[in-house]
């Protein structure tokens, strides 16, 4: 095959794999597709406030309801760079606001097993990523997919 | 050739519309704070300590541990962090984090100021 018909063959089927995403995403609240398109960032972005609401909602049912202010960002994985979940952050109101996602670091030490969760102020692993102060994790969130 | 400058211009152009479809569909969060109150302590010096995590659902059982951080004074009261499992609109489950004063997880009396950093657990099975 010469190369200039493969290249357009390679091109043509990249193009339909991206359109075939992307029709996909299109169609909202169908959350099986939603999810194929690895839509965790879709989902916190149109479900951030309700699911902080219902947390607090049923924290507060429970008079354990944590004052100061909370959010729902996405965890980011150390591993993978990628959105694995999401999770309600709760502190000092300017700290919770400056928070864009919470980062996963998974740590092994012998048998035992951790995994840290920091609220930073960036949505991309980087090793510039600094926790950020009087802010933790009150929630951690996986969507069904 | 006319056949094939097509076919590649086609090919151009849908991989660029799904390209901004993609984008527009994962378009950046916007952000959402909530504030109950305000009298919520600053962590400058937070202290951290491990604790136990309680299961609410299943009457307090261990189910590993937790490290939590903030105010010295706050988290010297922090004896455990109970676990409640909620479950929003079959889309998602949710593990939410109660830091408590005591052992009790039929009443949940929340140490204000105190949040989870880490969760551990033990591996008792290596495969």
């Amino acid at each position: 095959m010469k190369p200039r018909i493969t290249k357009i063959l390679s091109l043509t089927i990249a193009s339909l794999l991206f359109l075939g995403v992307a029709i996909t995403a299109g169609r909202a609240l169908d959350l099986g597709d939603v999810l194929k398109v690895g839509g965790i960032a879709y989902l916190v972005d149109r479900y951030d406030k309700p699911i902080d609401n219902f947390i607090n909602k049923a924290l507060g049912e429970r008079h354990a309801q944590a004052k100061g202010a909370t959010k729902v960002v996405p965890i980011l994985s150390v591993g993978s760079g990628g959105y694995v979940g999401a999770a309600q952050v709760v502190g000092v109101p300017a700290g919770v606001q400056k928070t864009k996602a919470v980062l996963q670091v998974e740590i092994e030490a012998g048998s035992f097993r951790a995994t840290g969760l920091l609220p930073i102020g960036k949505k991309a692993a980087s090793k510039s990523s600094t926790r950020i102060k009087g802010v933790g994790v009150s929630a951690v969130i996986d969507f069904k997919i | 050739m006319r056949m094939n400058r097509k076919l590649l211009f086609v090919a151009a152009v849908a991989g660029l519309a799904a390209l901004i479809a993609v984008g527009l569909a994962l378009a950046a969060t916007a952000a959402s704070t909530q504030t109950s109150t305000t009298n919520y302590s600053d962590w400058e010096g937070a202290k951290t300590k491990w604790v136990p995590i309680l299961d609410v659902t299943n009457n307090g059982i261990r189910i590993g541990a937790a490290q939590v951080a903030g105010p010295a004074s706050q988290v010297d009261k922090c004896k455990a962090v109970a676990q409640l499992e909620l479950q929003f609109k079959n889309l998602a489950r949710i593990k939410a984090y109660v830091p408590i004063e005591s052992y009790n997880v039929l009443r949940l009396d929340r140490v204000q100021g105190v949040s989870v950093w880490a969760t551990g657990d033990l591996r008792i099975v290596k495969y």
